[in-house]
Protein backbone atom coordinates (compact mmCIF):
# COMPACT_ATOMS: atom_id res chain seq x y z
CA UNK A 1 0.00 0.00 0.00
CA UNK A 2 1.21 3.35 -0.73
CA UNK A 3 0.71 5.96 1.83
CA UNK A 4 0.31 10.58 1.44
CA UNK A 5 2.81 12.16 3.93
CA UNK A 6 0.56 14.82 5.48
CA UNK A 7 2.66 15.89 8.05
CA UNK A 8 6.71 16.42 7.87
CA UNK A 9 8.43 13.53 9.27
CA UNK A 10 11.41 12.98 11.21
CA UNK A 11 12.70 10.71 8.36
CA UNK A 12 12.94 13.92 5.91
CA UNK A 13 9.89 13.08 4.26
CA UNK A 14 7.58 15.98 3.45
CA UNK A 15 3.90 16.44 2.61
CA UNK A 16 2.87 15.46 -0.80
CA UNK A 17 5.22 12.87 -1.11
CA UNK A 18 4.52 9.19 -1.41
CA UNK A 19 5.89 6.68 0.88
CA UNK A 20 5.44 2.39 1.07
CA UNK A 21 4.96 0.74 4.94
CA UNK A 22 8.29 -1.18 4.00
CA UNK A 23 10.33 2.85 4.20
CA UNK A 24 9.49 2.20 8.00
CA UNK A 25 10.10 0.25 10.94
CA UNK A 26 7.26 -2.31 11.81
CA UNK A 27 3.76 -0.94 13.21
CA UNK A 28 5.18 2.65 12.40
CA UNK A 29 2.71 3.37 9.98
CA UNK A 30 -0.28 2.58 11.64
CA UNK A 31 0.95 5.33 14.44
CA UNK A 32 1.15 8.08 11.78
CA UNK A 33 -1.71 7.47 10.21
CA UNK A 34 -3.50 7.67 13.64
CA UNK A 35 -1.61 10.95 14.35
CA UNK A 36 -2.88 12.10 10.84
CA UNK A 37 0.85 12.44 9.83
CA UNK A 38 0.03 9.96 6.80
CA UNK A 39 -3.09 8.51 4.85
CA UNK A 40 -3.87 6.13 2.38
CA UNK A 41 -2.84 7.26 -0.99
CA UNK A 42 -5.71 6.79 -3.62
CA UNK A 43 -3.77 6.72 -7.02
CA UNK A 44 -5.18 6.66 -10.87
CA UNK A 45 -5.17 3.98 -13.17
CA UNK A 46 -1.96 4.13 -15.15
CA UNK A 47 -3.66 4.08 -18.22
CA UNK A 48 -4.49 7.92 -16.99
CA UNK A 49 -1.00 8.99 -17.12
CA UNK A 50 0.27 10.32 -20.45
CA UNK A 51 1.81 8.20 -22.78
CA UNK A 52 1.23 5.31 -20.75
CA UNK A 53 -1.68 3.85 -22.41
CA UNK A 54 0.13 0.70 -24.04
CA UNK A 55 2.49 0.17 -20.79
CA UNK A 56 -1.09 0.19 -18.97
CA UNK A 57 -2.27 -2.60 -20.79
CA UNK A 58 0.61 -5.09 -20.53
CA UNK A 59 1.15 -4.27 -16.83
CA UNK A 60 -2.79 -4.73 -16.43
CA UNK A 61 -2.25 -8.20 -17.50
CA UNK A 62 0.31 -8.85 -14.46
CA UNK A 63 -2.07 -7.53 -12.53
CA UNK A 64 -0.44 -4.33 -11.87
CA UNK A 65 -3.72 -1.17 -12.73
CA UNK A 66 -3.05 1.93 -10.58
CA UNK A 67 -0.06 3.81 -9.53
CA UNK A 68 0.09 2.25 -6.30
CA UNK A 69 0.37 -1.38 -7.15
CA UNK A 70 2.82 -0.01 -9.77
CA UNK A 71 4.91 1.40 -6.79
CA UNK A 72 4.17 -1.45 -4.49
CA UNK A 73 4.96 -4.16 -6.73
CA UNK A 74 9.20 -5.03 -6.36
CA UNK A 75 11.36 -4.27 -9.90
CA UNK A 76 11.58 -8.04 -9.81
CA UNK A 77 8.25 -9.65 -9.14
CA UNK A 78 6.94 -6.79 -12.31
CA UNK A 79 9.63 -8.27 -14.95
CA UNK A 80 8.86 -11.68 -13.93
CA UNK A 81 5.16 -10.71 -14.32
CA UNK A 82 6.01 -8.94 -17.87
CA UNK A 83 8.10 -12.45 -18.77
CA UNK A 84 11.38 -10.09 -19.05
CA UNK A 85 14.77 -11.36 -18.09
CA UNK A 86 15.80 -8.02 -16.29
CA UNK A 87 14.47 -5.18 -14.20
CA UNK A 88 16.24 -2.71 -17.09
CA UNK A 89 13.68 0.74 -16.89
CA UNK A 90 11.18 -0.63 -14.14
CA UNK A 91 13.06 1.87 -11.75
CA UNK A 92 11.91 4.35 -14.09
CA UNK A 93 8.55 3.53 -15.07
CA UNK A 94 7.99 3.92 -10.64
CA UNK A 95 9.83 7.26 -10.97
CA UNK A 96 8.31 8.61 -13.84
CA UNK A 97 4.52 7.07 -12.21
CA UNK A 98 5.51 8.71 -8.86
CA UNK A 99 6.21 11.90 -10.29
CA UNK A 100 3.22 12.39 -11.64
CA UNK A 101 1.12 12.27 -8.67
CA UNK A 102 3.61 13.69 -6.33
CA UNK A 103 1.98 17.12 -5.19
CA UNK A 104 4.84 19.75 -4.96
CA UNK A 105 5.91 21.11 -1.69
CA UNK A 106 6.88 24.56 -3.38
CA UNK A 107 4.14 27.33 -2.20
CA UNK A 108 2.65 29.10 -5.39
CA UNK A 109 3.83 32.94 -5.10
CA UNK A 110 0.92 35.55 -5.32
CA UNK A 111 0.77 37.78 -7.89
CA UNK B 1 -10.07 24.87 18.34
CA UNK B 2 -12.59 23.72 20.86
CA UNK B 3 -14.73 25.57 23.45
CA UNK B 4 -14.13 22.29 25.88
CA UNK B 5 -11.03 22.03 27.73
CA UNK B 6 -8.60 20.02 25.71
CA UNK B 7 -7.19 16.71 26.97
CA UNK B 8 -4.33 16.54 25.21
CA UNK B 9 -1.76 18.77 26.98
CA UNK B 10 1.40 17.62 27.15
CA UNK B 11 3.75 17.83 30.66
CA UNK B 12 7.04 19.66 30.72
CA UNK B 13 9.12 17.44 32.31
CA UNK B 14 8.85 13.48 30.09
CA UNK B 15 10.38 15.07 26.85
CA UNK B 16 13.71 13.16 24.97
CA UNK B 17 16.47 15.76 24.23
CA UNK B 18 19.42 14.56 21.91
CA UNK B 19 22.13 16.87 20.49
CA UNK B 20 24.53 16.47 16.94
CA UNK B 21 27.62 17.38 16.04
CA UNK B 22 26.87 17.03 12.29
CA UNK B 23 23.08 17.61 12.53
CA UNK B 24 22.36 13.74 10.83
CA UNK B 25 23.74 11.60 13.75
CA UNK B 26 21.89 12.65 17.09
CA UNK B 27 22.77 11.48 20.98
CA UNK B 28 20.32 11.31 23.53
CA UNK B 29 21.04 13.41 26.29
CA UNK B 30 17.68 12.98 28.30
CA UNK B 31 19.64 11.79 31.39
CA UNK B 32 21.68 14.94 31.76
CA UNK B 33 19.19 17.83 30.64
CA UNK B 34 16.78 19.34 33.07
CA UNK B 35 15.27 22.09 30.74
CA UNK B 36 15.21 23.67 27.53
CA UNK B 37 14.44 27.37 27.35
CA UNK B 38 14.26 30.26 24.48
CA UNK B 39 12.36 28.73 22.48
CA UNK B 40 10.73 31.86 21.27
CA UNK B 41 11.50 32.96 17.86
CA UNK B 42 10.26 36.81 16.78
CA UNK B 43 9.76 38.20 13.45
CA UNK B 44 11.02 41.63 12.12
CA UNK B 45 8.23 44.03 11.97
CA UNK B 46 7.84 47.37 10.78
CA UNK B 47 5.74 50.49 10.75
CA UNK B 48 4.61 53.81 9.63
CA UNK B 49 1.76 56.37 9.41
CA UNK B 50 0.67 58.99 7.15
CA UNK B 51 -1.72 61.99 7.90
CA UNK B 52 -4.59 60.26 6.77
CA UNK B 53 -4.97 56.74 8.88
CA UNK B 54 -5.68 56.54 12.42
CA UNK B 55 -3.37 53.67 12.49
CA UNK B 56 -0.05 51.98 11.53
CA UNK B 57 0.67 50.31 8.15
CA UNK B 58 2.36 47.17 9.53
CA UNK B 59 4.47 45.10 7.46
CA UNK B 60 6.96 41.67 8.70
CA UNK B 61 10.22 40.88 7.61
CA UNK B 62 12.45 37.81 7.61
CA UNK B 63 12.34 35.67 10.98
CA UNK B 64 15.00 36.58 13.62
CA UNK B 65 17.25 33.96 14.50
CA UNK B 66 16.86 31.85 18.07
CA UNK B 67 19.33 31.14 21.19
CA UNK B 68 18.09 28.41 22.85
CA UNK B 69 19.15 27.54 26.47
CA UNK B 70 19.75 24.04 27.42
CA UNK B 71 20.54 23.72 30.86
CA UNK B 72 22.16 20.47 32.38
CA UNK B 73 23.60 18.30 34.98
CA UNK B 74 27.17 19.12 35.65
CA UNK B 75 29.50 15.53 35.16
CA UNK B 76 33.01 15.01 34.67
CA UNK B 77 32.02 11.94 32.42
CA UNK B 78 33.69 12.37 28.77
CA UNK B 79 30.36 10.97 27.40
CA UNK B 80 27.74 12.96 29.09
CA UNK B 81 26.65 16.16 27.68
CA UNK B 82 28.94 18.65 29.62
CA UNK B 83 31.68 17.16 28.46
CA UNK B 84 30.91 17.04 25.35
CA UNK B 85 29.32 20.60 24.82
CA UNK B 86 31.99 21.75 26.33
CA UNK B 87 34.37 20.49 23.82
CA UNK B 88 31.84 21.71 21.21
CA UNK B 89 32.59 25.44 22.64
CA UNK B 90 35.87 25.30 22.70
CA UNK B 91 36.68 23.95 19.40
CA UNK B 92 39.65 25.59 18.17
CA UNK B 93 37.93 24.64 14.28
CA UNK B 94 36.20 27.09 11.94
CA UNK B 95 35.70 29.77 14.79
CA UNK B 96 32.99 27.41 16.46
CA UNK B 97 31.63 23.92 15.21
CA UNK B 98 28.42 23.74 14.11
CA UNK B 99 25.44 21.85 16.68
CA UNK B 100 22.50 21.04 16.50
CA UNK B 101 19.77 20.00 19.06
CA UNK B 102 16.52 18.50 18.99
CA UNK B 103 13.77 17.99 21.82
CA UNK B 104 10.18 16.09 21.84
CA UNK B 105 8.21 16.97 24.47
CA UNK B 106 6.10 13.81 23.92
CA UNK B 107 9.09 11.69 24.90
CA UNK B 108 10.33 10.92 21.47
CA UNK B 109 7.94 8.53 20.34
CA UNK B 110 6.72 7.36 17.17
CA UNK B 111 3.85 9.64 16.23
CA UNK B 112 5.24 12.19 18.82
CA UNK B 113 5.91 15.93 17.67
CA UNK B 114 9.93 17.01 17.51
CA UNK B 115 11.64 19.92 17.30
CA UNK B 116 15.06 20.48 15.65
CA UNK B 117 17.14 23.28 15.38
CA UNK B 118 18.64 24.00 11.88
CA UNK B 119 22.69 24.07 11.93
CA UNK B 120 23.58 26.56 14.33
CA UNK B 121 26.36 27.37 16.66
CA UNK B 122 27.17 27.03 20.31
CA UNK B 123 27.37 30.94 21.58
CA UNK B 124 27.52 30.47 25.42
CA UNK B 125 28.46 27.78 28.05
CA UNK B 126 28.59 27.65 31.46
CA UNK B 127 31.43 26.69 33.75
CA UNK B 128 30.38 24.88 36.72
CA UNK B 129 29.16 27.60 39.63
CA UNK B 130 30.41 26.70 43.60
CA UNK B 131 28.43 27.39 46.48
CA UNK B 132 28.62 26.07 49.66
CA UNK B 133 25.10 27.29 51.37
CA UNK B 134 23.40 24.85 48.13
CA UNK B 135 22.51 21.01 48.64
CA UNK B 136 21.82 20.70 44.94
CA UNK B 137 23.78 19.16 42.11
CA UNK B 138 25.87 21.70 40.10
CA UNK B 139 24.23 22.93 37.23
CA UNK B 140 26.32 23.91 33.53
CA UNK B 141 24.25 25.28 30.38
CA UNK B 142 24.79 25.92 27.10
CA UNK B 143 23.19 28.01 24.42
CA UNK B 144 22.52 27.29 20.62
CA UNK B 145 21.73 30.49 18.02
CA UNK B 146 20.06 28.99 15.03
CA UNK B 147 18.38 30.25 12.38
CA UNK B 148 15.20 28.72 12.65
CA UNK B 149 13.83 25.46 13.89
CA UNK B 150 11.14 22.88 12.39
CA UNK B 151 8.43 21.07 14.05
CA UNK B 152 8.35 17.35 12.12
CA UNK B 153 6.27 14.03 13.38
CA UNK B 154 8.76 11.37 14.77
CA UNK B 155 8.27 8.41 12.52
CA UNK B 156 11.14 5.93 13.29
Amino acid sequence: MIYRVIKPLSTGHMPGELVREVDFKKDIIAVLMQVGAVAVAKTPPLWTLPGWEKRAERLEGAGIETVADLLGATDRGIADALGRKTTRGIGEWKNEARNYITVSTERVKRK
Amino acid sequence: MSSTQTTAAVPMSCGKVEISTNCTDYTDISGEVQSIEGTEQTRMSGEAYTQAGQTAIVKGGKREPMEITVNIVYSETDAEVYEVARDIFESTTDCGAPICIRWSPGGGDAGDEQVTTAEGILVSFTYPPLDASAAGPIMGAFTVKTPSVSTTIVAS
